[in-house]
């Protein structure tokens, strides 16, 4: 922009545009409720975790030893242990609420690693076609095929478990999420590439990348911020999977280990359903949030759905 | 060469063959690279793991049983280790074609892996085919009888479905557990009645059934909230298309157009009744896990646990395979059902 007055007017209409936007988006219900019931849970997660004992594993803040002693066994709630203890003396509140902070964490690394080469890899696929974009295609419809579940499986089981760190695990899930995103902002792009302001864009001698990131990336950004929504919900359950299966992170305390703990504890047979109920419900919730997060956000970005109400 | 095939739709499959078969090779070559590039070294941890089998443990010390140099080399022949890197993997594509998956060291009898997959494949199949089949059936009709019946009932009706789609199996699965066996000690916990010599009598199948009744229960609940939003979906983007609209111009009645929607809702779903029933080749592991029940998903922990690298490739390898499979059959019920592709008017959408 050369003049200071079109950009400010263009400024102005931007923020005109976002107000709207989130007025209407607060407007939704469903994207409402998902909002209030993922704060939340955010919330139970980093505050939660300030009323929680400092560490997880360390049963000798309120046993007095390191050893488990039955009668600090699969207690009941109480005062002191909101959700009982565990087969190892374990407080389960502290597991589930370490646990959650850090799968928010595990999930949130990993869908900003697949959001990324997922716009990066669509926005060059769609927008430069030819060769590069056959490429890309093929390999992301081959990973497709291929349910990334089990592939991320076998690689956590290949690396041993003392290098199995949060941030591999994240780095893992990002590497193996990313083919479905893909396709989606390929066609986004494709969308985009015969419209007016692109062919101005090329008319003033922009560059590809100048194209590519400073003019169509702005128009598609809130489809990939429904993009990163889904991954991070696509996270949650993978980190839940993995972990619960034992393949998780081996230097933290995750939603999956709680479960897996669960699993294994016999906590089921021991009849304390106040445990496995709470902690399932915590991710049952959490995949839910982001799925109403996602259908209001569908709902006031896509003007398009709104009219036949074609709501997946 | 250039072949000459006049069947629009014999050439719709052959050029989908091709790309199937490239797919094929690929999915194969990286199973077999991935060990081998891995950090961590799998397949160094793998041989230093034998190496510790072939240690007996004798009077608390460990103790190498002789000709060990033998033994170890005799392994790395087993697996194929000794040849240059170049030639093992056509030597281990060549073998896993001809039905040679090598054994597992999993088991102390060291199994071929061929044969736990054969022994497990039955009860995956068992457990989770019955749940697919009828998930999907009840799934088509309640997702289209909510797109067809629309207002106050389909919104009900769709938030219930996504709640009950996004259930995690194995959280209902334990929730059910604790009722119906911690609480009222309706069933057992175990996935079949070993307790039981197992025959084609009433009691037999009463007890098996039984025993199945809480996983199958659990796969077909949540089962049934996917494949109806699917449908209903479906149904109401037939419902909102241009013959359907023409027919309604036409004055024919709400039931007709609603078989209409229904029938070519179905064709997509058929395809995902494919891909699924490829899927379900893998197992269930966390299910089984809990149920301790001997299918695809407990063995592949099993080998999981024991880093048992190449009875992993297999199975993973035969997974890949079924897989591929479903989704090849999935893309010809695809341009057989559709018209359009049949008769080689349109190319097919991918």
């Amino acid at each position: 922009m050369k003049s200071g007055l079109d950009s400010s007017t263009l400024f102005k209409n931007l923020r005109g545009l976002k107000d709207t936007l989130v007025g209407e988006l607060f407007m939704n219900r469903r994207f409402v409720v998902g909002f209030t019931i993922f704060l939340g849970l955010v919330l139970l997660g980093y505050v939660g975790s300030l009323f929680a004992y400092p560490d997880p594993w360390d049963i000798s803040i309120y046993t007095g030893t390191t050893i488990c002693t039955p009668e600090y066994r699969f207690l009941p709630p109480s005062p002191g242990h909101p959700l009982g203890t565990d087969q190892g003396c374990r407080d389960i509140y502290t597991w589930l609420v370490v646990g959650l902070k850090n799968s928010l964490w595990i999930a949130a690394v990993a869908a900003i690693i697949s959001t990324t080469i997922a716009s990066t890899l669509g926005l060059i696929a769609g927008y430069r076609g030819g060769i590069l974009d056959d490429i890309i295609n093929f390999v992301s419809n081959f990973l497709m095929v291929i349910p990334m579940f089990i592939v991320l499986l076998m690689l956590v089981s290949y690396v041993p478990p003392e290098a199995r760190t949060s941030l591999l695990v994240a780095v893992m899930i990002g590497l193996t999420s990313w083919p479905g995103p893909t396709r989606v902002v390929r066609s986004m792009v494709m969308q985009h590439r015969a419209a007016d302001y692109v062919d101005v864009a090329k008319l003033m001698n922009f560059s590809i990348t100048e194209i590519i990131f400073k003019e169509i990336l702005p128009n598609i950004a809130s489809y990939i911020f429904l993009i990163y929504i889904n991954a991070f919900s696509g996270a949650i359950f993978a980190e839940v999977g993995i972990g619960a299966i034992g393949y998780g992170p081996w230097d933290a305390v995750t939603l999956g280990r709680t479960f897996n703990n669960i699993i294994y504890g016999g906590l089921v047979f021991v009849g304390a359903w106040w445990s496995f109920v709470t902690v399932g419900l915590v991710i049952v919730l959490l995949s839910y949030s982001l799925l109403l997060i996602n259908l209001g956000l569908q709902h006031v970005f896509n003007p398009r759905l709104k009219l036949t109400y074609y709501a997946v | 060469m250039v072949l000459q095939i006049k069947n629009p739709f014999m050439r719709y499959v052959l050029s989908k063959a091709v790309v199937y078969a490239v797919l094929w090779f690929l999915a194969v070559f990286l199973n077999f690279l991935l060990p081998r590039i891995m950090p961590g070294d799998p397949i160094r941890r793998f041989i230093e793991r034998v190496y510790a089998m072939g240690q007996a443990p004798s009077g608390g010390t460990a103790q190498i049983i002789p000709e060990f140099e033998k033994y170890m080399k005799e392994v790395e022949r087993l697996f194929g280790l000794n040849q240059p890197p170049s030639l093992q993997f056509p030597s281990w594509f060549l073998n896993f074609i001809r039905g040679d998956w090598g054994f597992s060291i999993s088991y102390l009898n060291l199994p071929p892996v061929k044969d736990l997959v054969m022994q497990a494949l039955p009860y995956t199949l068992a457990l989770l085919l019955p749940s697919l089949v009828v998930s999907w059936i009840i799934g088509n009709y309640l997702g289209a009888y909510l797109a067809l019946k629309g207002g106050k009932a389909d919104k009900v009706g769709l938030s219930v479905l996504q709640f009950i789609a996004q259930l995690p199996t194995y959280w209902l699965l334990i929730i059910l557990l604790f009722i119906f066996y911690v609480k009222l000690r309706w069933v057992p916990p175990i996935g079949r009645p070993t307790y039981m010599i197992p025959s084609l009598s009433w009691d037999y199948i009463r007890e098996l059934l039984r025993c199945m009744a809480l996983p199958l229960t659990t796969l077909t609940i949540v089962g049934i909230g996917g494949w109806s939003i699917g449908m209903r979906a479906y149904v109401i983007y037939q419902l909102n298309s241009d013959y359907i609209k023409y027919a309604k111009s036409l004055g024919l009645p709400q039931r007709v157009l609603g078989r209409y929607a229904f029938r070519n809702a179905l064709i997509p779903q058929f395809t995902a009744f494919a891909i699924n029933f490829g899927g379900m080749f893998a197992g269930n592991l966390l299910v089984e896990m809990i149920y301790g029940y001997p299918g695809m998903g407990a063995l592949l922990a099993t080998v999981m646990a024991n880093l048992d690298v190449f009875a992993m490739q297999a199975i993973f390898t035969f997974t890949a395979t079924m897989l591929l499979l479903a989704n090849f059959a999935a893309d010809i019920i695809y341009g057989f059902l559709d018209p359009r592709i049949r008769r080689g008017v349109a190319e097919v959408i991918s």
